[in-house]
């Protein structure tokens, strides 16, 4: 499909529409046959403001492909808007025309209404000019958004500070760049069109909007940013949503509505991206194209605001209906877990097996696997609801504290690296007791980040030596608590987000009044709100009214604890970034994988696999006064984490979806404990006798298997400090190192209890795979497993010891992969 | 309307306001005619079509700033000129021209260096316009059409625009000021405030004025940005003045000028990082200095001539000798770009200050009788402004420093102790030219949105304020 011809390659036009438009009934008006013309209403004000149009086919609500290079247009009164081949709608006279868009036997119609024709809409420096220099790059990291600039010309990186730029623009360097009187002759005209050489290339043409835009500007006289500017309220993208099919190409369209009721087209100055370029790939100026299948989300970015639209590509399969309405539903995840499969012809796989499904939970909830014993009583029961009991008992044992006891210690970064042992012990404590308490999570998040006192008896407070600065804990409390990195944003607007330097300074200041003294015993601390203290805005060189991102700003003289006002909003049910974060991580530990990818990377343009998922369990969970345990039982009693990890014949290629469950390498202390567990050897780790590595409280405990295995360090939050990555370290160490061999070799634990116990062959693989797998062997296992072990007795004569083949028998269990993944 | 390539018709004297150029540009999109040359049969390759080429695949490496291999693309004539490894042109053959060797990558390395290779329909045009003699735009493209002017469109601005009034001077007797604004320097009568000529025809925004120490000449200074410096020497002792002589030289405006103490030189500083001397006399260049790595703001001559010192967006002030035009040494005191500098009528200091915001005075060490010695220590020094520090002026006895900055300040500074001795009422824009007097009472400030303050050395904070004439 040729792209489309877009409105503003046409014109220096700057087009304006009406977000307060009385809008006619879109729906109805545009819903003839199987057509729409988007945007469903469109007002046009000022002198030669323009609208590209576009038209798709329509079933039902979903949008299924772009009609708008086979349509035809006409406009019922040219006197007041034109309407061109490209389906780019044009203002000529007050009034209002309807465009109507015609493709074969069906056509749409939409209204525009033109005010103000007469004058051209004054353009701002904000608005207007900056994003001309994004767009062409002129602000860019490489060119003039350097740190250093290029030949002494610098802008700030992707116009952050528009009042900067204007001084940078119109007065610095002896004012050589604006020629107020010829504008034309303007060295910010002459180098980006190449009548000047440019060290930076041709960068666009003098018929080019960007000219346009660029001289119109100065021909008004070079208008200073303002405080009075309109700023932008609202980002649209048209089409929202589209099901399409790979080599579909779906041109985009942006919208933006100002606070002074004006709406432009704005697609030519949006950045355009995609999160799935193997699903969908989005060029410059908007044209989606169709990649594969799956869903992709394309963002777009405008003034440091962000839309996406989803480009939903199903796979080719025949799935039966009756396959989603058959599948089972334990609860409202399995529902709206196969709404999307459905979206998307993927096929749910089966129930997992019970053998499957036991060994998987206790890996997933508590971090052990079930006794020999636990496995055979839970095959044996045959009542209803058996899984539902386990996974409530589960959730009772100590396990489950120690395991998620170190969960949120990675997260809070509990090491003695960073902390005293003794404050490393108190801070540990209270994030267990914490746990084993049932704390919620929002009182939890409220006590750490109000904490003060002695570090000593108050173990939260140490999170404020461990952030000892505004900068720390903004980026900190970001990530941890909201999923994010906002770090960007510290020294300019985040490129590709919302959140801007002003945002990120109202925040800091939050943050601007703790402090820390020495307490009366060594390894104490003393934290301790201050009466005074302010984090300046870098640039603007004064502190900012504290504010939380895009909560309510707290007057700059209130004496409140300005950490107690954030962590109100921080925790307050309308905030849904909070629930949502540790949702999402809660989620991933089940599933091995974030609803949103990763855990602290959720930003809007990095959308959920599936939106309505993370709402609804985001909501359950806030309703259920953020308990984490209400949570985890929930999830565990889906359908959807019960289901098999064997994917379907159609199934294998989704690991984003959820139609299986998601086979994964288990964590490096889990596999620790794992392996100490099967052959009764507890591991000694040094200082810490009689503790499982899942109840270490500090990551800097000496442990080769730990640290080959990707064990965080926690330096920082972030999720990726857990490395999940095979390696040859591991391989080898598993195969040929000390862990496993020397607990095999010990004299007393599980080899030892086979030998004194004179266990027959069948005993032995039965013992073993039962600890190690949840399972009994196959027969044929049985027979394999059997026969080795008498060839092995054999070739060593008759008075051999059993030893050495037990041991082999459980090596070659421990290092297979059933064993060291969680499936 | 347009030809090919956008250029622009030339019916002389048509005008587009910038309102109209939204329609405008949407009707060059559909009116663009093909080339036709001189109705011959088969037409021959224009150098404007390889000079689109060239400007957008070559020039960004092959420019004023860059010059790789010596070698610059950004003029017909620069092109034929070649580079420092001879010839790229050897018209009527393509086999033998560097150019045409390097494009194909016959010759390494292959050009557009590192990037993607021309389209082969751009590298066929190049070898036919070589084969076909390699002609100039005089013979394709028509004599009166000077390169690339022809591409600017005509912009009118909507609403009444004045040039920045960034270059003044008092003539020696403070009997008038000459006030540089956009094209034109105005000269007031100071006696009853009267502007009483104006010097026109300047190339763009005048960016320096200064009169002779005879007060006979004045000199004005400025040129296109990005493309060259012009400085015009008028004789100023007739009622109308006359223009003596125009100077073209640097390759970016110029800045800054000053005339030796005997009159006979002028130096000029320019965005192109040089500064140069000049004959007054023939207009000749005496000797370019180099060693700047950023562009050169500030210029001037010690008392005595033999000296003369620079300052830069480099964060440099340097002194040079002047009759060598080698450098003596270079002060780097400063935290970011140096934007004036100034120096004292005694000779024994100097005073520089720029971006970050502080005016530093710096003394000559040694022997000071002939006018300086080969090194200078910094004396001392003081946050001035809320912003760039945008000039200094020495007032004649040496008494005061005033100084102007992007915080729209004006302040008087004892320039022995550097102690803050008055500001004047906030200013409506930047300061983009300040002077004082040669009788030590008056304070001129021109301003970027185009007008003029005079102020009493000795009197309030408030002054005369005067729109320059456009």
């Amino acid at each position: 499909m040729p792209r489309l011809s877009r409105a503003l390659l046409a014109s220096a036009a700057v087009v304006v529409l009406s977000g307060a438009f009385g809008a006619p009934k879109a729906d109805t008006r545009d819903g003839t046959g199987d057509l729409a013309i988007l945007p469903h209403a469109v007002v046009l004000r000022g002198q030669g403001s323009r609208q590209q149009l576009i038209v798709e086919a329509r079933a039902g609500t979903t949008y299924t492909g772009n009609r708008t290079a086979t349509s035809t247009f006409a406009s019922s009164n040219p006197n007041v808007a034109t309407v061109d081949a490209a389906g780019v709608v044009a203002a000529v006279s007050d009034g209002r025309a309807i465009i109507t868009a015609r493709a074969g036997e069906v056509s749409a119609s939409t209204v525009v209404e033109v005010e103000r024709a007469s004058a051209p809409y004054p353009l701002t420096f904000r608005n207007h000019v900056v994003p001309v220099l994004t767009r062409a790059g002129c602000n860019s990291g490489p060119c003039h958004g350097s740190l250093s600039g290029k030949n002494g010309f610098k802008l700030t990186l992707r116009g952050y500070d528009p009042d900067l730029d204007y001084l940078t623009l119109t007065r610095q360097a002896a004012a050589r760049r604006i020629n107020k009187v010829e504008p034309a002759r303007s060295l910010m005209l002459l180098k980006p069109t190449l009548a000047v050489s440019h060290g930076g290339g041709k960068r666009f043409a003098t018929r080019s909007p960007e000219y346009g835009v660029i001289a119109q500007w100065i021909a008004a006289g070079t208008p200073a940013p303002a405080d009075w500017d309109p700023s932008m309220t609202r980002l649209e993208v048209f089409p929202s949503a589209a099901r399409l099919k790979p080599g579909d190409e779906q041109p985009l369209v942006v919208r933006a509505h100002f606070s002074d009721g004006h709406a432009e087209d704005v697609t030519r100055w949006v950045k355009f991206s995609s999160n799935e370029g193997a699903v969908a790939t989005v060029s410059e100026d908007g044209v989606a194209k169709v990649q594969g299948a799956g869903e992709a989300a394309i963002s777009a970015w405008y003034l440091s605001q962000i839309v996406t639209a989803r480009i939903t590509s199903p796979f080719p399969h025949h799935i039966d209906a009756a396959a989603y309405a058959r599948a089972p539903r334990a609860n409202f995840i399995d529902g709206l877990v196969l709404t999307k499969l459905s979206e998307l012809n993927i096929e749910p796989s089966p129930l997992s097996s019970d053998t499957e499904f036991i060994r998987r939970a206790y890996l997933d909830a508590a971090g052990i696997l079930p006794a020999p014993e636990e496995v055979r009583a839970f095959l044996s029961d045959t009542s209803a609801g058996k899984r539902a009991r386990l996974i409530d008992a589960l959730l009772e044992r100590p396990e489950f504290v120690d395991y998620w006891a170190y969960k949120w210690s990675d997260l809070l970064l509990v090491s003695s690296r960073s902390l005293p042992s003794n404050a490393m012990w108190s801070y540990y404590n209270w994030i267990r007791s914490s746990v084993a308490a049932d704390k919620p999570w929002d009182q939890m998040a409220r006590e750490l980040l109000t904490a003060s006192g002695n570090t000593l008896a108050n173990g939260a407070a140490n999170y404020y030596v461990l952030h000892k600065n505004p900068i720390d804990v903004t980026e900190n409390v970001a990530m941890t608590f909201m999923g994010f990195s906002i770090t960007c944003a510290r020294c300019h607007n985040h490129p590709l987000e919302k959140w801007t330097q002003k945002d990120y300074y109202q925040m800091a200041n939050l943050f601007s009044r703790i402090a820390v003294k020495n307490g009366p015993d060594r390894g104490d601390l003393i934290v301790y709100p201050a009466r005074t203290g302010e984090i300046n805005h870098p640039r603007l060189n004064v502190p900012l009214a504290p504010r939380p991102l895009d909560g309510p700003s707290l007057p700059i003289e209130a004496e409140t604890d300005r950490r107690q006002f954030f962590a109100e909003w921080l925790v307050s049910p309308d905030n849904t970034f909070f629930a949502r974060a540790v949702v999402n991580r809660v989620w991933k530990n089940f599933m091995g994988r974030g609803l949103v990818e990763g855990v602290d990377d959720i930003r809007d343009a990095n959308p959920p696999s599936n939106p309505a998922l993370l709402s609804a369990l985001t909501r359950d969970f806030v309703a259920h006064r953020f308990e984490v345990k209400h949570l985890v039982r929930t999830i565990m009693n889906s359908t959807t984490y019960q289901l098999s990890s064997r994917p379907t014949a159609t199934n294998a290629a989704d690991l984003k979806y959820h139609s299986h469950y998601i086979a994964r390498r288990l964590p490096a202390e889990v596999i620790l404990d794992a392996i100490s567990q099967v052959t009764g050897v507890a591991e000694n780790f040094p200082g810490y006798p009689g503790r499982r590595a899942l109840q270490l409280p500090d990551a800097a405990v000496d442990s080769y298997f730990l640290t080959a295995f990707g064990r965080p360090p926690r330096v920082t939050a972030a999720d990726s400090e857990r490395q999940q990555e095979p390696s040859i370290t591991q391989a080898l160490h598993v195969i040929n190192g000390d862990t496993i061999n020397q607990k095999l070799a010990a004299p007393r634990g599980l080899i030892q209890i086979l030998i004194d116990g004179k266990s027959d062959n069948r005993t032995a693989v039965e013992r073993i795979y039962l600890a190690a797998l949840s399972r009994h062997p196959s027969d044929e296992e049985l027979r394999t497993l059997s026969r080795a072990m008498d060839d092995g007795l054999a070739r060593g004569g008759p008075d051999s010891p059993r030893r050495p083949v037990l041991e082999d028998l459980a090596w070659a269990v421990l290092t297979g992969r059933e064993f060291l993944f969680n499936h | 309307m347009w030809i090919e390539n956008g250029r622009f018709p030339v019916p002389a004297g048509a005008t587009v306001a910038a309102a109209s150029l939204a329609a405008l540009l949407a009707v060059a999109c559909a009116a663009r005619a093909p080339r036709v040359q001189n109705g011959s049969a088969s037409p021959g390759v224009s150098f404007s079509q390889v000079d689109e080429i060239l400007r957008e695949s070559c020039e960004h490496c092959h420019n004023a700033d860059d010059e790789k291999g010596g070698l610059l693309m950004d003029s017909y004539a620069s092109l034929v000129a070649g580079g420092e490894h001879g010839n790229a042109l050897v018209p009527g053959d393509s086999a033998a021209s560097r150019l045409m060797q390097m494009i194909e990558g016959r010759l390494k390395p292959r050009m557009p260096y590192k990037e993607d290779p021309l389209p082969r329909a751009q590298v066929e045009l190049i070898r036919r316009w070589i084969d076909e003699g390699a002609p100039g735009p005089e013979a394709t493209d028509g004599p009166a059409v000077a390169r690339r002017e022809v591409e600017i469109p005509d912009v009118k601005p909507l609403v009444p625009a004045a040039g920045a009034v960034a270059a003044l001077a008092f003539d020696p007797l403070t009997r008038r000021i000459a006030v540089g604004t956009y094209k034109s320097v105005h000269v007031m009568a100071l006696a009853d405030r009267t502007w009483t000529a104006t010097l026109k025809d300047h190339a763009d925004l005048i960016r320096a004025v200064a009169f002779s120490p005879d007060g006979k000449r004045l000199a004005v200074a400025g040129g296109s940005s990005g493309r060259n410096g012009e400085i015009k020497i008028w004789d100023m002792t007739a009622a109308v003045p006359k223009l003596v002589s125009t100077i073209q030289g640097h390759r970016d405006s110029i800045l800054a000028i000053a005339f030796s103490p005997d009159g006979g030189t002028i130096a000029s500083a320019s965005y192109d990082k040089l500064v140069k001397l000049w004959n007054v006399a023939d207009g000749k260049v005496i000797a370019t200095l180099k060693e700047h790595s950023d562009a050169v703001y500030a210029v001037a001559f010690m008392p005595g001539g033999t000296q003369l010192l620079s300052a830069a967006g480099d964060r440099t002030v340097k002194v040079w000798n002047v009759s060598t035009g080698k450098r003596l040494f270079t002060v780097n005191d400063s935290l970011d770009a140096v934007y004036t500098a100034a120096v004292h009528p005694s000779g024994r200091w100097f005073a520089a200050a720029g971006a970050d915001r502080m005016i530093r005075i710096w003394a000559w060490n040694g022997d000071t009788s002939s006018g300086g010695g080969n090194t200078a220590t910094l004396q001392s020094s003081t946050f001035a402004h809320g912003e760039s520090v945008l000039r200094l002026a020495y007032s004649p006895d040496g008494a005061i420093l005033a100084s102007a900055g992007a915080d729209r300040m004006i302040k008087l500074w004892d320039a022995a102790t550097l102690k803050e001795k008055q500001a004047f009422e906030a200013q409506p824009d930047w300061v983009m030219g300040l002077a004082l007097s040669a009788d030590g009472k008056l304070l001129a400030a021109g301003r970027y949105d185009g007008t003029l303050g005079l102020y009493g050395v000795a009197g309030g904070r408030s002054g005369e304020q005067f729109v320059v004439p456009r």
